[in-house]
């Protein structure tokens, strides 16, 4: 397919320090179309953050290696583009929010400085007319154009991620990597931020990819979902493949911890044990010592994708109807990419 | 009715800062039973985590009464205050930074046993071993550093070293909130477990809704230093009555798909806490402010279901 705006295949990132490696991700596949919003959920350690990483070309030098794999980028690999280049994609063409709003805004600049400055690096604008850009973006995100002079501490938590989204967008990305963005704040204001981005994605058709835990959030803005474990992604697809068809019984798992709001539980259903050590991950597929359906074959081979769909795919041996089909299936998804 | 464990009164607590005198807890009120979960729900800065800590006098209270068994420990002299703390235990938030990082498990559990008078080593080691089965922690980590755990082993440590004295009750300030959701779930049974099997009283510190309904009895919502609507979980969740809590509770994401709901979003953040304006302190942030909102504090008292503090229920 070719109307894809993010492609990534068989991504393998891996961390290393004198005696360990850590396999960060492992042949990871992810495709996103403009203007989609794609969940990436997962727990900590999943490899969420070293993937969005990956595709903005930030990764520690001194630990990460890239092993293998392509992120191709409006059908361009940007893994082989150069240092240069990769600096004007950053911000003009893909724009990334991080977790912590009080960390990502410099202390000692005034927030309209902070947005100016993206503007004028990236958008061919004289300079007079900076002040009004950055002005005018600092209304679509709901603060006074007054406020253009005042620096970071002048503004609560809520507002100061909405001056990192404005800064993010200034340059009216075609993706908009989000880590976490709601994570520190409050309920109410987590309402408000996501009512401003689910309006801001209708109005500028920003493809995103929102890297979260938290499942209420995916089902409130995202239009696709990635269930990730042990740095692969176990099961793909839309929101109500997600939400109401979920194969995998990490997945299913996963929706279990979660305390529901609207019927009664006496005890959670919980996944046993931990999350893998990264450094030391098990034989075939990661997820069999938890898992409560795993058979003899789930510790010897990893699982491959199987399509239960169109738009739904998942890493389980117990989701494929037998061996000989799921690895059909295999086939036909590695001739469709 | 039994008399209550805990009977907080008017609890107060003040600090002084530059910029004048910051109302954490400004005048609250509850009381808990054994056996009994209270969820204080709120945003951060409302006051839940002073309140927790005023009770236990880690904050030394500005005013009001902390009936504890019928006595009220705030008039306790400090000799006295040690001998209760016993009974009354605290779990933190953040199983990183509770822990001395220099002290190996078997030491951070039995620390408190030293300091209440266990001399004997072999017992201490008998109580601990027996305490790191309860809270599901495995023997061979009894000599292991806090470094060389994941965080739902080092909350379950938080938690091990709040029950050995066999206290009657413990506040729980956010101990699932730094961890992952599967990790979340398991401490989230272990506390209900049990709370089951000894009829210990939480007073459970949290502000994720959907943890504190599922394993509070009875909850109270704070607003910038009052609780602003109490009552049981269950009928507060359903007809929630302070347009603070309908916000609060319309604001959870909810983890499904087709949910249609009308979401009360509300404008601006949370105002400071030094020197609030008279009235309802709500009343900048509410879709239903009237004229006597800003003249008049609202006291909380029973309305149908719940307790409200609100101007909207005057009437009825």
């Amino acid at each position: 397919m070719n109307d894809q705006l993010l492609k990534i295949q068989n991504l393998t990132v891996d961390y290393r320090s004198s005696n360990k490696t850590v396999h960060a991700v492992r042949g990871l596949d992810l495709n996103l179309r403009p203007g989609e919003t794609l969940g990436l959920v997962g727990e900590t350690g999943a490899g969420k953050t070293t993937t969005a990483l990956s595709i903005l070309r930030i990764l520690p030098d001194v630990a990460a290696r890239v092993l293998s794999g392509e992120i191709l980028f409006d059908g361009k690999d940007l893994l082989t583009r150069s240092k240069k280049e990769m600096r004007q994609i950053r911000g003009r063409d893909i724009a990334m929010i991080f977790q912590d709003p009080m960390t990502s805004l410099d202390p000692v600049v005034t927030v309209g400085a902070q947005i100016e400055e993206m503007i004028m690096l990236h958008a061919d604008l004289p300079r007079s007319g900076l002040r009004k850009a950055a002005e005018d973006m600092l209304e679509v995100v709901g603060i006074k154009r007054e406020r253009f002079d005042d620096y970071p501490h002048q503004f609560s938590g809520g507002m100061k991620q909405r001056v990192v989204i404005a800064i993010a967008l200034s340059c009216n990305p075609k993706l908009l990597i989000a880590d976490e963005p709601t994570t520190a704040l409050d309920v109410t204001i987590q309402a408000q931020v996501l009512d401003l981005m689910k309006q801001l994605k209708k109005t500028y058709r920003t493809a995103m990819i929102l890297i979260t835990h938290d499942l209420g959030v995916v089902a409130d803005i995202c239009d696709a979902v990635a269930i990730m474990y042990a740095g692969e992604i176990v099961e793909y697809g839309t929101l109500e493949d997600i939400f109401d068809g979920h194969r995998h019984p990490y997945t299913e798992g996963l929706f279990n911890s979660i305390p529901s709001i609207d019927v009664e539980q006496k005890t959670l259903e919980v996944i046993e044990g931990l999350t893998p050590d990264p450094t030391n991950l098990p034989s075939g597929c990661a997820f069999h010592p938890r898992c409560p359906y795993a058979s003899a074959h789930c510790a010897e081979e990893r699982p491959g994708e199987t399509q239960l769909s169109d738009t739904h795919y998942v890493r389980c041996f117990q989701c494929a109807p037998s061996k000989e089909k799921e690895l059909q299936h295999g086939r036909t998804v590695v001739e469709r990419l | 009715m039994a008399e209550p464990l805990l009977n907080v009164c008017n609890l107060k607590k003040y600090f002084k800062t530059r910029d004048g005198i910051l109302y954490a807890v400004d005048d609250v009120s509850f009381s808990l039973r054994e056996g009994e979960t209270l969820g204080l729900v709120g945003e951060s800065g409302c006051g839940k985590s002073t309140t927790g800590r005023a009770i236990l006098r880690l904050h030394e209270p500005t005013g009001g009464q902390v009936y504890f068994r019928g006595e009220d420990i705030l008039r306790y002299n400090k000799t006295k205050i040690k001998g209760i703390r016993r009974d009354m235990q605290i779990v933190f938030q953040d199983p990183y930074s509770s822990l001395n990082p220099r002290m190996n498990v078997q030491q951070l559990i039995e620390n408190s046993l030293s300091i209440n008078g266990v001399r004997s080593a072999a017992q201490r080691l008998a109580r601990v071993r027996e305490i790191m089965e309860i809270v599901g922690l495995e023997q061979r980590l009894l000599g292991a550093y806090p470094h060389e755990l994941d965080g739902g082993r080092r909350q379950r440590v938080g938690i091990a070293r709040a029950l050995i004295l066999n206290p009657k009750f413990i506040v729980m300030d956010e101990p699932v909130s730094a961890l992952d959701v599967c990790i979340q779930a398991q401490i989230l049974n272990l506390l209900m477990d049990l709370q089951r099997r000894y009829g210990y009283a939480y007073l459970f510190i949290s502000h994720n809704l959907s943890v504190v309904k599922h394993i509070s009895d009875r909850i109270a919502v704070m607003y910038l230093g009052k609780i602003v609507e109490t009552g049981d979980s269950r009928l507060l969740f359903a007809h929630p009555q302070h347009p603070y809590t309908k916000a609060l509770l319309s604001s959870i994401p909810i983890p499904k798909v087709g949910v249609e709901r009308k979401r009360v979003i509300l404008t601006g953040d949370v105002p400071s806490p030094i020197d609030p304006p008279p009235g309802c302190r709500f009343r900048g942030r509410c879709p239903n402010a009237m004229p006597v909102c800003a003249q008049q504090e609202p006291a909380l008292r029973q309305v149908g279901d719940t307790c409200v503090a609100c101007h909207l229920y005057d009437n009825e």
